[in-house]
């Protein structure tokens, strides 16, 4: 309410420059900007030319003498273009595109004409995969693909925002899919084993963008769905409440993944989140996935969801640790459990830095699991007593500015 | 005091002393309670705890809880509890628990001197007696609807009510001290991971969430758990355990930020204290907190190996 009353109250111009405030000559309006400005004759020969210009109201986006933006504009972008395309994000809504948010309309609009509709810069998915090219690399190179998404991303999103769905969906999931996908057919049925899924998430299996696995299951397939043997977690399709799990949490998996799951629950440091409510689904997906390891994102992400301070840590440092920068955490840590420190998968610090680094020619400075810390005669002098593994905001992970610094928390002696 | 004394009979005698005293007790009435200790906290450090009676050290120890004169310690890494004495700053180990294949991750001390000690490797609480023996394992029953209890912290209150956080039916339990079912407070929706819980004296339960760094709370007697403060993030790492001193100040042990974070009891911020490193008075990774009546706070300083004591000074 506060950024309505406010954005009301700033002095940007009206685009529509009815009472001829430049007090030009009669005729002028149309053609006095056009005299210099040869080039934009071409431009209002295509064939979606914005209104203002069409009219020749240059200067509902421009200021003819001063500006304090580039471009001689009369206000930010996005406050000019708001002007009149007001309610591209309606409030509260579910989604919305980052650029519109950031008000970088002319990432896809031309303000002044274009060959495509709604003056767009370029047609259909071409225009998206401007921006998201791994995604389009992805759709074209996929084996099995969606052809609406062939055609246009506008099939299924709105550019702009999506007041009730997440990913700037037009509809929800399963009602998107089921305006193509008739749900009632048989062969349908047949497929999925006479499960209502209906009423589930389509895309807890398939990958709407297409996959090279049939059926656009994503590339990375849990066996028992493959299989079609759902009934191995689920109820009967005839049940009361066929979708339900036989089993709550971690009990689920444990029946085919009996050894894994009843090792971890003996580890002296479990990873908490194994043994709640949720279970393994906190970070994996039960039936398919684009992740390996059938996680529910890729594992930085995953994460980051949780330990948002650590990968922040990391983000601030000015050196990067390859395993945290490339989101391999499960280089050090075992994201189940372990019987050791910072549920790591060895005992020893310095076994785990030594996968990577050859710390016995790191330095003469004696350390290892027989080395008193002189601060603390119950711990080792080890990698983490110098370098923080997630980064520090100084040069090697180092923990203190200087070398210098570092070295005297020991050697007091050589204190200054 | 002294001083002041000498110096107020040598200018007015008698009546100027009454005076004032009369002044300083017009004061205290005028000040609204006694200073809340967070505002002028001082932490001072007393001494720190690295062996037991044998000098056998300490391995990573994850758990505190303290009486009046006795201090608990969960050697996580040695699978043991070690008991303690302490009279001021000396601290004399006394008597060791051993507690194979366990790992003891927090520890609490009910009324009648039972130490309840929750194991992390069996998710279960063994309750020990005042001669050291294991009297049995906490068990809850009757709790409507529910086959399994995964209980990642407890929480004793003043009427030895146990508080159990269970995260495997999303709720606390309410338990009296022969586990039967009391009452159940579910964890609201939209919540990150409920670490750790602790009950002040007037029955308000907190919960910490440590991924959102964010604290609930639900009155006594209520069922409701409700936002208590939000926004902590910017504040703090990832808080793991939680402690309530008699003034109601809300002590968050920030395990990833090696520090403590302070909160009023409305939940607002009120700053951080300690820091991280090796040297005493400092913490790396700490996990338990426990505050006796005395004033005196203990800090299992798990990554250190060891267990500090500060006294908590008002201004």
């Amino acid at each position: 309410m506060v950024t309505v009353l406010v954005l009301t109250l700033l002095p940007v111009p009206a685009v529509a420059d009815t009472k001829n405030a430049l007090r030009l000559r009669n005729g002028a309006k149309e053609k006095l900007c056009l005299e210099c400005h040869e080039g934009f004759k071409e431009k209002l020969k295509k064939s979606h030319v914005h209104t203002p210009l069409a009219k020749g109201e240059c200067t509902g986006c421009h200021n003819p003498h001063t500006s304090s933006h580039d471009l001689l504009m009369n206000a930010e972008t996005k406050d000019i273009c708001y002007q009149c395309h007001d309610h591209m994000v309606s409030e509260g809504a579910a989604s919305a595109h980052q650029v519109v948010v950031d008000g970088q309309c002319t990432a896809c609009h031309d303000p002044h004409a274009a060959d495509n509709r709604m003056n767009l810069i370029r047609s259909g998915s071409d225009l998206c995969y401007g921006c998201h090219k791994e995604l389009g690399h992805k759709i074209s190179d996929s084996k099995f693909q969606h052809s609406p998404v062939k055609k246009d991303c506008l099939k299924c999103h709105n550019p702009h925002a999506s007041s009730d769905h997440a990913n700037l969906l037009v509809k929800g999931v399963p009602g998107l899919c089921k305006t193509c996908h008739q749900t009632n057919k048989t062969t349908f049925k047949k497929i999925h084993m006479n499960y209502p899924v209906d009423k589930a998430d389509c895309t807890s299996c398939h990958d709407p963008h297409g996959s090279n696995i049939a059926a656009m299951l994503y590339d990375n397939v849990h066996q028992p769905v493959s299989k079609g043997m759902c009934k191995q977690c689920h109820n009967a399709p005839e049940s009361a409440e066929p979708l339900k799990l036989k089993q709550e949490g971690y009990k689920s998996c444990q029946g085919c993944h009996y050894e894994m799951v009843t090792d971890t629950l003996n580890l002296k440091r479990i990873h908490w989140p194994v043994i709640d409510s949720k279970g393994c689904l906190n970070c994996h997906t039960p039936h398919a996935s684009a992740a390996g390891g059938l996680l529910l994102k890729p594992q930085k992400t995953l994460c980051a969801g949780c330990h948002v301070d650590t990968i922040a840590r990391q983000e601030r440092s000015s050196a990067k640790h390859p395993p945290v920068d490339e989101g391999d955490c499960t280089a050090c840590h075992d994201p189940h459990g372990s019987d050791n420190q910072f549920i790591m998968n060895q005992s020893s610090v310095m076994d785990v830095c030594g996968t990577c680094h050859d710390w016995q020619s790191h330095s003469s400075h004696p350390i290892g699991n027989k080395v008193v810390d002189p601060r603390n005669k119950n711990i080792t002098l080890q990698c983490l007593s110098c370098h923080r593994s997630h980064g520090t905001e100084y040069k090697h992970f180092l923990y203190y500015a200087t070398t210098n610094e570092l070295c005297i928390q020991c050697h007091t002696g050589y204190r200054r | 005091m002294n001083c002041a004394s000498n110096a107020i009979q040598d200018i007015g005698g008698k009546t100027m002393k009454k005076r004032f005293l009369l002044f300083i007790g017009l004061l205290l009435l005028v000040v609204p309670g006694r200073p809340s200790i967070a505002h002028g906290a001082k932490i001072r450090y007393l001494a720190s705890v690295y062996s037991d009676r044998q000098g056998a050290g300490l391995k990573y120890p994850e758990g505190v809880a303290c009486t009046e004169k006795l201090l608990f310690v969960a050697d996580t890494g040695n699978s043991r509890v070690v008991r303690y004495t302490y009279e001021g700053r000396a601290i004399t180990g006394q008597a060791e628990y051993l507690l194979p294949n366990s790992s003891p991750i927090k520890l609490a001390v009910d009324s009648h001197g039972y130490l309840y000690v929750l194991d992390g490797r069996e998710r279960r609480i063994a309750v020990i007696g005042m001669e050291g023996k294991i009297e049995g394992y906490f068990s809850p029953k009757g709790v409507p609807g529910s086959r399994q209890v995964v209980p990642r912290s407890f929480a004793i209150d003043h009427n030895d009510m146990i508080y159990l956080l269970d995260i495997f039916t999303r709720s606390v339990l309410v338990l009296d001290r022969t586990g039967r079912y009391q009452r159940q407070l579910p964890f609201p929706k939209g919540i990150g991971f409920f670490s750790d819980i602790a009950v002040d004296r007037q029955g308000t339960v907190y919960l910490l969430d440590s991924v959102a760094a964010a604290v609930y709370a639900a009155p006594a007697n209520s069922d409701d758990i409700s936002l208590l403060s939000s926004n902590l993030r910017e504040y703090m790492n990832f808080p793991t355990n939680m402690i309530i001193d008699r003034h109601g100040i809300i002590y968050l042990v920030d395990q990833h930020g090696s520090g403590l974070a302070l909160l009023n009891k409305d939940g607002s911020f009120l700053g951080r204290k300690l820091s991280m490193g090796w040297n005493e008075s400092q913490l790396y990774y700490p996990a338990q907190i426990c505050i006796s009546k005395q004033g005196y706070m203990f800090i299992a300083d798990r990554n250190n190996s060891r267990v500090q004591m500060f006294s908590l000074e008002e201004k």
